[in-house]
């Protein structure tokens, strides 16, 4: 049961990302997602507007994707907003979405691993790191709140 | 169309109501010419208005995130926020409020969203007895009336009218009614009891602070003061717009309200409450709830009536406005009267009951240019307008009129032969160039004002001739 703080919240937070909110509930009814288009499948409303907002109150945004290959693109036009070709990535292998790794390369972007190796090589490893402006760390699938 | 019906019946019993335009136009008169003066000697004044309205245009834009601050430090200071999505719901909060403290009696300082969710019928169904406090607002609940202005609730009553209201209700004598400074007396003698008495205050709130969670309360009467710290709960009822960023930016709006709404340079009494009375502090209440009400104005975010969202409730739209000066504000049909309700009403509650509002305007723009925040009301009434002709259809006899007039304009020779005949007819039924009375549909124009004759001889017709002349 979502509560009336998050229902307006999530429609001022709609509002604000520059989506159609719904029309305001009538009183005593839930809004129903109105169809399955890939975006309102994505998540259960109450969680995923409530990340949302949270999120958005920390200053972060949120993208909707519905599989890899929409991830791959929202992450290539960040990169290309900031001019960026390499992408600094956490934890690759537990990034299990199909289409992914396809879909950067379709974009062109360098998926460098974070893990660093200890001893000689850190320091020049680091050193490698140091230009790169964009980090992706794990995706969360917002239907069964998975990695 | 029984909306239109019903509005132009309304105007037409504003119109014919004995002294309302002249009541109206001393009133609204005297306030512009206040609020000039005040922005006349305010040297930095249109750079306020610039800042104001960025101020404004940045929290409606990022407002969840606003509120949430808001919210957060208020609670952190030990209110309790309460997050109302339609004005039944803020009643229901505010009635279990008053259920849970055992309320028997509460005091109210002015507040225009309880208005708009009718508060004090549903208390008193409830079993608390509801005591308005602002001294317009106590005169119009004595007299069973309505508010006719955002911050004048009883512009549209002389002194007379209120010396009488307090005879027939109270049973005031003719000498506590003799002159304005004797009726305020009484009612400072009656209202200060009923504040020592009250269980619960009430009060409305000019503007949240986001950064502390504080409340922000302008009154001219004292008033909101005792209201928000003399009764041991303090419930303040806020529409969710009417957030500020930080204290500094509070201080920017705080120079304008009051100079657009009275001519001020700053209300007599302005309060800044943040949260309840503190351990060993000597007064203030015991709890203190604060009631956001959405009641739709979400729904309004990111929408081409957004900015409606920007106003700060100065009333200075409702004074500057030829239409509102002549109807006076119950001929609106809303809580909020003149240009700023005939964006909000309808743009809150639907077309369909408040379609005929964005018509009531000549779109003279006088509102936008004496709004504290420069908001584009005649903008966002055009675009009312268009919805309304859109979803809901325009009367049928505009339809078949504009058919007509543009099957004649842009036939030339049709259109100069229906303006000659037009000539004709009108100086026929003309008594000294004017018409009394205009047959059909256009009756409506004649019912308040003479309709002029056409000219004997068109501009085109003169235009010719003078030509002929010429050469």
């Amino acid at each position: 049961m979502t509560t009336a703080r998050v229902r307006i919240l999530g429609r001022l937070a709609r509002a604000r990302l520059g989506r159609t909110g719904p029309p305001p509930a009538t009183h005593g009814t839930e809004r129903v997602p109105v169809a399955a288009t890939p975006e309102r499948v994505l998540a259960t409303p109450s969680l995923r507007e409530q990340f949302e907002i949270e999120l958005a109150a920390l200053g972060g945004t949120v993208h909707d994707a519905v599989d890899g290959v929409a991830a791959a693109r929202i992450v290539g036009e960040i990169c290309r907003a900031r001019e960026c070709g390499r992408v600094l990535a956490w934890s690759t292998d537990a990034i299990d979405v199909e289409g992914y790794a396809e879909g950067f390369a379709a974009a062109g972007l360098t998926i460098v691993d974070g893990n660093l190796p200890e001893g000689d090589g850190r320091q020049e490893a680091l050193g490698a790191l140091e230009p790169i402006r964009v980090a992706r760390t794990r995706l969360m699938c917002c239907r069964c709140r998975n990695p | 169309m029984h909306a239109h019906a019903t509005f132009y019946r309304r105007v037409e019993d504003a119109l014919a109501t004995p002294d309302l335009p002249e009541k109206m136009e001393r009133a609204t008169s005297r306030l512009v010419a206040a609020r000039h003066a005040a922005f006349a000697a305010f040297t930095d004044g249109e750079h306020v208005r610039d800042r104001a309205r960025a101020i404004r245009a940045d929290v409606i834009a990022n407002l969840d995130r606003y509120l949430e601050r808001f919210a957060t430090a208020a609670e952190s200071r030990g209110g309790r926020v309460h997050w109302a999505e339609t004005g039944a719901d803020a009643v229901r909060i505010v009635q279990e409020i008053a259920r849970t403290g055992g309320v028997g009696t509460a005091v109210k300082s002015k507040s225009m969203v309880s208005e708009e969710i009718d508060l004090n019928a549903a208390l008193e169904s409830a079993g608390v007895r509801v005591v308005e406090t602002d001294l317009g607002e106590w005169i119009v609940q004595l007299a069973r009336d309505h508010p006719s202005h955002i911050i004048a609730p009883i512009i549209h009553k002389s002194g007379e009218d209120i010396a009488r209201v307090m005879r027939e209700r109270l049973g005031a004598s003719a000498e506590d009614t003799r002159d304005p400074a004797a009726m305020a007396a009484l009612a400072r003698r009656m209202l200060r009891a009923e504040f020592l008495r009250a269980d619960m205050g009430i009060s409305g709130s000019n503007f949240g602070v986001a950064e502390t969670g504080s409340l922000c309360l302008v009154t001219n009467e004292g008033n909101g003061r005792l209201t928000t710290t003399v009764p041991r709960i303090h419930v303040a009822l806020m529409g969710i717009e009417r957030i500020v960023s930080t204290l500094g930016d509070l201080a920017i709006m705080l120079q304008l309200l009051a100079r657009s709404a009275t001519g001020q340079k700053l209300s007599v009494y302005t309060n800044i409450l943040t949260g309840p009375r503190r351990v060993g502090e000597p007064d203030g209440p015991e709890e203190l709830h604060i009631v956001l009400v959405d009641n739709r104005r979400s729904g309004l975010a990111g929408t081409d009536v957004a900015e409606i969202l920007y106003c700060i409730r100065c009333g200075a739209c409702l004074n500057g406005c030829p239409v509102y000066q002549a109807i006076g504000g119950h001929a609106y049909g809303s809580v909020y009267p003149g240009p700023v309700g005939a964006v909000l009403t309808p743009a809150l509650r639907g077309l369909h009951e408040f379609g005929e509002l964005p018509h009531a305007s000549s779109l003279c723009g006088a509102c936008r240019e004496i709004c504290p925040v420069r908001i584009d009301i005649p903008r966002m009434l055009l675009t009312l307008r268009a919805t309304g002709v859109e979803t809901e259809g325009a009367p049928a006899w505009i339809a078949r009129g504009l058919r007509t007039y543009a099957a004649l304009a842009t036939r030339p020779a049709l259109f100069r032969a229906a303006a000659g005949a037009a000539r004709r007819l009108t100086r026929l039924r003309a008594r000294n160039g004017w018409i009394g009375r205009l047959p059909g549909p256009l009756a409506g124009w004649t019912r308040q004002r003479d309709f002029p004759a056409f000219a004997r001889r068109s501009f085109q017709d003169q235009w010719r001739a003078r030509k002929r002349r010429a050469s």
